[in-house]
């Protein structure tokens, strides 16, 4: 074998792959023309999700924290697994508290206003892309005090000292004995010098005196976690991109 | 080619001993650095596995917080031990096959000390909480054309070497360089471009990431592992390659799949679905050119048990190359559909990344690092006793790292699988296997720890002054290698 | 020494060479990447005509309503 056959051998079985997986696919995901809404929906033109809050800083700070080791953000069809129907994750299911069965897969668009999709690596804790959907869901139903950003701050601050959630099967609310596994992220908060109870600061208990603040990542990571909410009642679908046929088609 | 000749064995001696002489600074740095690496990257990683199942260790150091720490071990493990360990290798082979002498050492040496300094950057910055946030390429966006332009200054000196070689006979270890060379170029630029440069859907940037990751370990480290294994095998025997021909077919066949691997990361997200079925693809086929380069090199060195059990270097070469048919088989249960609709995302895939990373390129780099280091620092490594402990704690630390992530991820995958049990099931089983895990890297850890001792004492030429080489088994008359006198065995060069 | 093949002319060439095979995808990138399309703003186009037609009825109902001769001795000084 010659070095220029074993070249033009490496140009050619690299420059295929290169080509067909990755430069192409790139600049055709780049190029998707928006998907628009059909005739008979009471929607006009293009469908074009938004979601609240500072996503793309939140969306930032959830991929540089490792969140994305832990924790994936996909929905999967039913060939590549179970997760449209295991508990809440892919939206709200039908019971005595909620109307419409809200579930769905997740889509192309989802990701929008992201640097990058943060499918994530490992589920050692449950799948977030509606975490900002169900965690509204179950503190109303349990009446709690606390408002979502309060449990998402507390829960990235000590994990263990706030109640889980989970919806098996049958539908009943439970709050289960287990403990979460997720490591407190203890650099996402400040000790600070209070005066009282302190302005802005968790319902924790240190010396006398100081307080846990979150900082401002702290803030904008929450703030990126509630705007997950990767559902049919999320950003009305377009009839070519809804799989789910019970869903409704807006938030009433 | 060796001629029977003793004034053309001299030459060719001392040819090969002034090759040695002008590598020496720069391979043996880039060998302790990356071994002091190594041993930081299992710490990181042991750290992390401990998080898993005692989340509130070590959580008054914000620096080690989940998430965070688990990146810099893989980043640590790949870019601080892998890629010099695989620099290192590589510039001595290409001088010694291509027989020529380097004269880049100083500016080699700089660039593997802007190499450290840019890695350590690196980790520092994600362990701050300020890396790219883009999995499988943590680093922040500026140190990636870094890295590339100190990757530039290492190995293109052994490009020139090859194209100015002598004519003849170009082994095959030659071709798996070459190729790991400018293979790690086109996917570390390519990949550079399209997630950090260029603005692309976030999905695509999450496949380009993947993409890079899978191609880094089937288009660098395995050429590298392979490369130094074929060298290996014939030289310490003393016995040629057992088939040229299906050599260069295990070489076309892993430059034909390798490309196509890594977007099966991406299984189950709204990507246009061919790209994950190409990646899970080519990782079955992976078992090709892994089941030709195992039957290859079993065959050059069978009927020869007393040399592997004798030289570390042929001992952990061949623990590796095992180790790759076990991959090569793992990865085609793991990658069919069913397997992967189960184990995708649980800790099976940590598993066999790790069996990639230590298991087969780690272990062949190890049995080059055993045969390179006393030849370029004229000394013999000093304690049987070191590397049969760096041997066996790894083969037993690498086995339980691999059995606990595939089988705990198999009864996650099970769990999580199972709609009647809640999710609070499949955790907890997660965090027993993590146990194993933490238990097996500790095992890995006791092990780099003499190798490193032992590379940090020869690297003070403190090995012992001899020309017999350090074998594993004191009570053997007469020497694998060659007679005394003689540190190389160059009557049977040929491959 | 084969001088030949080994002498400080074919290693220069040799290193533009290696030089030029390593960056070949790179530079493949740089010449074809400019000519990609690119519709990441198109979606924004879209909703923005029904945007600007809100915003010229707006614009046409606020001139019809704006009563320039009030206006012009309110702010004449006096």
């Amino acid at each position: 074998m010659t070095f220029k056959a074993f070249i033009i051998g490496l140009l050619a079985t690299f420059g295929i792959p290169w080509l067909l997986l990755v430069v192409v696919p790139y600049s055709t995901m780049r190029s998707l023309d928006p998907v628009e809404y059909g005739k008979d929906s009471e929607f006009t033109g293009a469908f074009v999700p938004k979601r609240d809050g500072r996503i793309k800083e939140g969306s930032r700070i959830f991929g540089q924290e490792g969140c994305a080791l832990c924790h994936t953000q996909v929905i999967r069809p039913t060939y590549a697994g179970n997760d449209v129907h295991r508990g809440e994750w892919a939206g709200l299911r039908k019971s005595s508290s909620v109307d419409e069965d809200t579930r769905r897969e997740t889509i192309a668009q989802d990701f929008q206003q992201e640097d990058v999709a943060h499918i994530g690596q490992t589920r050692v804790g449950p799948d977030l892309s509606n975490f900002g959907r169900r965690l509204e869901h179950y503190l109303k139903l349990n009446k709690s005090s606390r408002t979502p950003e309060q449990w998402s701050l507390m829960h990235l601050y000590n994990p263990k000292a706030v109640p889980r959630y989970e919806v098996p099967e049958t539908g009943a609310q439970i709050i289960t004995a287990w403990k979460s596994a997720c490591p407190p992220k203890s650099g996402l908060f400040d000790k600070v010098q209070v005066n009282g109870a302190g302005y802005g600061t968790l319902p924790v208990d240190i010396e006398a005196g100081m307080g846990i603040k979150p900082s401002d990542r702290a803030r904008a990571l929450v703030s990126y976690l509630l705007s997950l909410k990767k559902d049919t009642l999320g950003n009305p679908l377009p009839d070519a991109l809804n799989f789910n046929p019970k869903a409704p088609k807006s938030e009433e | 080619m060796a001629e029977n000749n003793s004034t053309a064995d001299s030459k060719d001696v001392v040819l090969r001993s002034s090759i040695d002489r002008s590598l020496r600074h720069p391979v043996m740095f880039l060998f302790a650095s990356g071994a002091l690496w190594l041993v930081l990257s299992i710490v990181l990683g042991l750290v992390a596995s401990a998080k898993k199942h005692n989340p509130e260790f070590l959580t008054c150091f914000s620096w080690l917080d989940a998430g965070k720490v688990d990146a810099a071990h893989m980043s640590a493990m790949i870019y601080g031990w892998g890629l010099q360990a695989a620099f290192g290798i590589i510039i001595w082979l290409m001088a010694r096959l291509s027989r020529k002498e380097c004269t880049a050492s100083g500016i080699i040496l700089w660039a593997a000390h802007v190499w450290n300094a840019v890695v350590s950057y690196g980790i520092i910055r994600i362990m701050m909480g300020e890396g790219s946030g883009v999995t499988y390429m943590e680093f922040p966006s500026e140190v990636w054309p870094l890295l590339l332009v100190c990757y530039t200054t290492i190995t293109i000196w052994s490009l020139v070497q090859f194209q100015v070689r002598d004519a003849g006979h170009v082994y095959v270890s030659q071709w798996y360089l070459l190729a790991g060379l400018l293979w790690f170029p086109w996917i570390a630029v390519t990949a550079w471009v399209f997630v950090f440069l260029m603005d692309g859907h976030p999905l695509m940037v999450a496949g380009v990431a993947g993409w890079f990751k899978g191609t880094l370990f089937s288009l660098f480290f395995l050429p590298v592992a392979l490369g130094s294994a074929y060298y290996l095998a014939p030289k310490v025997t003393g016995r040629p390659v057992y088939s040229y021909n299906i050599a260069l077919f295990g070489f076309w066949s892993l430059a034909v799949f390798g490309p196509w691997a890594g977007m099966e990361k991406l299984f189950g997200a709204p990507v246009p679905q061919f790209l994950p079925y190409a990646g899970a693809a080519s990782m079955i086929l992976i078992l090709i050119p892994a089941i030709a380069v195992g039957y290859n090199i079993i065959k050059t060195v069978i009927g020869n048990s007393e040399v592997i059990a004798e030289s570390p270097s042929l001992r952990f070469t061949a623990a590796g190359i095992v180790l790759f048919v076990v991959f090569g088989g793992l990865s085609v249960l793991l990658h069919t559909v069913p397997a992967l609709k189960l184990t995708q995302f649980t800790y099976t895939g940590y598993g066999f990344d790790v069996l990639g990373l230590y298991g087969v390129f780690s272990l062949c780099a190890f049995g080059a690092i055993y045969f390179i280091v006393p030849r370029i620092t004229r000394r013999e490594w000093l304690s049987r006793r070191f590397i049969k402990w760096h041997f066996f704690c790894s083969i037993y630390g690498i086995s339980s790292v691999v059995i606990c992530a595939i089988a705990g991820g198999l009864s996650q995958g099970q769990g999580i699988e199972d709609l009647s049990q809640p999710f609070g099931t499949m955790a907890e089983r997660a965090t027993q296997f993590s146990w194993g895990v933490t238990l097996a890297w500790a095992f890995i850890l006791f092990a780099n720890l003499f190798f490193c001792l032992h590379l940090f004492l020869m690297w003070a030429r403190l090995g012992r002054r001899s020309s017999h080489p350090t074998l594993l088994d004191a009570h053997h008359p007469t020497s694998p290698h060659g007679p005394e006198g003689e540190v190389d065995n160059y009557s049977s060069a040929s491959a | 020494m084969d001088h030949t093949r080994d002498n400080p002319l074919k290693r220069f060439s040799a290193f533009w060479i290696a030089i030029l095979l390593a960056t070949s995808f790179g530079i493949a990138l740089i010449i074809t990447q400019p000519f990609a399309p690119d519709k990441t703003d198109k979606a924004y186009e879209m909703v923005s005509e029904g945007r600007l037609e809100i915003k010229d009825g707006i614009d046409r109902a606020q001139d019809d309503a704006l009563n320039e001769a009030a206006l012009a001795e309110a702010l004449s000084p006096s």
